[in-house]
């Protein structure tokens, strides 16, 4: 930990991510699968989707997604809290969670909220119909979470690219963190969703821009390339179609002028007006094409304040003090342009000849290449012609 | 005493023996001095005299390739002698190992220091395939950790050189959670790209600070992966479906799986997609990903003695007499292929045994 308190400059670490489909929260202790209020028959078998694993661990049920992950939370032990029905009375139980994170069953929420917005009978926030959700996690905390972090991160997407330090970067990072602190335990929430909406209406343009760059980045590279094929095709499409009509209306002014010209007085005069009007409309239309010419994506991702030095893992360039590691590149090496690699050669061993034909598919698939193999038998050829003789 | 006798006694009286730190199926090891120097060594000594068929056929190959080998990232063979029946190794001593410093929550890892690790892995790797060598071992745990923060690549048990066509090669190498695809199907004539993947692994776990690919057999390995990273295609990665072992594991849908190593920047992300190409054709190799602009751009990586690294309790402590004698090995052979989980062992004998 001393060294990295060292550091020179704030860094933000590497957090632990957590993998997908690890189940977090879902397993239960035996036992308290029958300890709940609602357990009437003790042990009388597990919810439907339930199974107990080798190591003695119940893995709580719910509705589950083909890939196992349990995408709805429910347990043999729900009770409404409002009607107080449960699984054994009702077998198609579904208890919903309101945004004020309490749980109701279906029928609570259609005989409360069909004639409108109603308060909550626990809480008394005026709740919604629409507004309940499914449970996806055991623990409504986590839920709450998810959902308030969900919310921050969609308004909240600035980049360090968009600010000038990496000290106001985390400044930001820390104000985000006391927000969402303060709506998840309902700390001064009143201020704190004025200071959430102040900061939309302020920041709107960069928000809408950042997500652009997310929805961009989820896309793999072909993907991208695509999109940006269209947009530059597009954009070209626009460019042909203003320069067209500007090469329309360039002849048709010309042909005014000249019928103005042909007048018997004042003809001067009004061709000089003509060509003001045509040049100004010229000025106007391009600067409305400008306004409409969708900007390249790419632009998007001009990234400033970022280490362009060129620094590589072959030269000294580490931060701190200076510590190289010797490090010795093939690519400079004197041997190195001794030979020029060819893509084919013409090697009858009964091995290589196996290896080039590959009739059983048996070595493409493993990765196995002759030019590797071919790579090294030229190199070492050579390579050695730079040693010095031995004393 | 005839002339190769008397000149390993002088190499023997180069280095001075200590208490024993490790114990292993086929070897022991000691922590010692160069009595010249006062220099830490570290000597393996294999029991020769009490295995039935000769010297093991991994300390063969560890001592055959650490003898060619010489690179500031690849664990360094500095001498071996005999005494008796045993043949004895003189390595170079380390503190510790990745993973040890994986599992330690106390420490906190900047995207500087990743690059930093990944960088020296990849040097050696480069120099060690650059020399026909495939490692088919790499782990967390055989990546170890020189005072000086500098990480070396250790165990070469199971490497071999890679060399004729038409010699096939076994497809039962790499611990399970590291191992490529292909091997896990069974491929029989493979690349260095097998050792790339398990670089890939190791970056991406070095961000999650658990293993990426976690399976608890070879066919959940496969499932693992593929449920991670979407299940393959002829168009990604073509002639998988000819591979021996091949079966189908379809179905799973691709997931922009390197959304889980963000922290490393774009560079970063891109870097562990070449590493984890399904087609060890399109993988990238050691020199080119050396090139990547990962390692030229944005934060520079961390000096290695800068990078975290345990506190000094956690490095390998000596073995008291008693534990060592009541410590028969459960007799397996020391294979990679089954993942030790948490399980707290010397480092030392991780390093060694």
């Amino acid at each position: 930990m001393s060294t990295s308190a060292a550091r020179p400059t704030l860094k933000r670490p590497v957090n632990p991510v957590r993998r997908p489909g690890a189940s977090v929260g879902m397993r239960r202790p035996p036992g308290a699968a029958s300890n709940g209020p609602g357990a009437i028959s003790r042990g009388a078998g597990l919810a439907p989707g339930s199974k107990g694993n080798d190591d003695g661990y119940l893995y709580v049920a719910g509705v589950r997604d083909p890939s196992k992950r349990v995408t709805e939370y429910r347990t043999e032990q729900d009770v409404c809290p409002v009607c107080q029905t449960d699984r054994q009375f009702n077998k198609n139980l579904r208890l919903l969670v309101s945004p004020c994170y309490h749980k109701m069953c279906e029928s609570c929420i259609d005989r409360l909220f069909t004639l409108g917005p109603e308060p909550c009978p626990q809480c008394d926030k005026v709740l919604r119909k629409v507004n309940f959700a499914h449970q996806t996690f055991e623990d409504l905390k986590v839920e709450k979470e998810i959902s308030v972090r969900r919310r921050m991160a969609e308004i909240f997407n600035k980049r360090r690219e968009d600010f000038e330090s990496l000290r106001d970067y985390d400044d930001y990072l820390q104000t985000v963190e006391e927000y969402t602190f303060n709506l998840l335990n309902d700390v001064d929430v009143p201020a704190t969703e004025a200071a959430l909406s102040s900061y939309t209406t302020d920041n709107a343009s960069l928000i809408a821009t950042n997500q652009q760059k997310k929805a961009m980045e989820a896309l793999s590279q072909t993907e991208r390339d695509e999109v940006e094929k269209r947009a530059r095709a597009e954009r070209i499409h626009m460019i042909e179609e203003a320069e067209r009509v500007d090469r329309a209306e360039e002849i048709r002014v010309k042909a005014e002028i000249v019928d103005a010209l042909a007048r018997p007085s004042g003809g001067q005069e009004l061709a000089k007006e003509i060509a003001d009007r045509a040049a100004k409309a010229k000025a106007a239309r391009a600067a409305a094409l400008a306004a409409t010419v969708p900007p390249s994506l790419a632009a998007l991702y001009n990234v400033k304040d970022v280490d362009e030095t060129p620094h590589s893992p072959n030269s000294p360039s580490y931060a701190g003090p200076y510590v190289p590691i010797p490090y010795s590149d093939p690519d400079e090496a004197e041997w190195s342009h001794w030979y020029n690699l060819k893509d084919n050669y013409a090697d009858g061993r009964a091995g290589v000849v196996w290896a080039k034909e590959d009739r059983e598919g048996a070595v493409r698939g493993g990765g196995w290449d002759i030019s590797l193999f071919w790579e090294m038998e030229v190199r070492s050829a050579v390579e050695a012609l730079s040693l010095e003789p031995l004393a | 005493m005839d002339l190769a006798a008397l000149e390993n006694q002088t190499r023997a009286e180069r280095w001075e023996k200590g208490v024993k730190i490790g114990e292993g199926t086929f070897a022991n090891v000691y922590k010692g001095t160069e009595k010249a120097t006062g220099r830490k060594i570290a000597i393996k000594k294999i029991k020769v005299g009490e295995m039935k068929d000769g010297l093991d056929m991994t300390a063969l190959r560890e001592v055959k390739f650490l003898q060619e080998l010489h690179h500031p990232n690849i664990i360094g063979l500095l001498d071996v002698f005999s005494v008796k029946q045993n043949v004895n190794l003189v390595l170079e001593f380390l503190d510790t190992d990745l993973e040890a410093v994986i599992r330690d929550k106390s420490l906190i890892f900047q995207p500087a220091d990743i690059k930093s690790w990944t960088a020296m892995s990849l040097r050696g790797l480069e120099y060690i395939h650059r020399n026909g060598v495939l490692h088919r071992d790499l782990k967390p745990n055989n990546l170890l950790i020189a005072s000086t923060g500098e990480l070396k690549i250790a165990d070469f048990g199971l490497a071999r050189e890679f060399g004729d066509a038409k010699t096939r090669m076994t497809s039962q190498v790499i611990t399970r959670w590291y191992r490529p695809p292909e091997l896990l199907w069974g491929a029989r004539y493979y690349s260095p790209a097998v050792d790339m993947w398990s670089i890939g692994t190791i970056v991406v776990e070095l961000v999650l600070r658990v293993p990426f690919l976690a399976g608890d057999s070879d066919i959940d390995q496969l499932k693992k992966t593929f449920h991670a990273m979407g299940s393959p295609t002829e168009q990604d990665w073509p002639g998988h479906t000819k591979l021996p072992d091949y079966h189908e594991v379809a179905g799973y849908p691709p997931n922009p799986w390197w959304n889980l190593v963000s922290p490393l920047g774009r560079d970063g992300q891109n870097l562990c997609r070449e590493l984890l190409k399904f087609d060890p054709m399109a993988r990238v190799s050691a020199k080119a990903a050396l090139h990547h602009k990962f390692f030229t751009t944005g934060e520079r990586p961390t000096a290695p003695i800068l990078l975290p690294k345990p506190l000094a309790e956690l490095r390998p402590r000596d073995i008291a007499p008693q534990d060592v004698a009541g410590m028969p090995d459960s007799g397996t052979k020391r294979k990679n292929t089954t993942p030790n989980g948490t399980e707290q062992r010397s480092i030392a004998r991780k390093l060694f045994a």
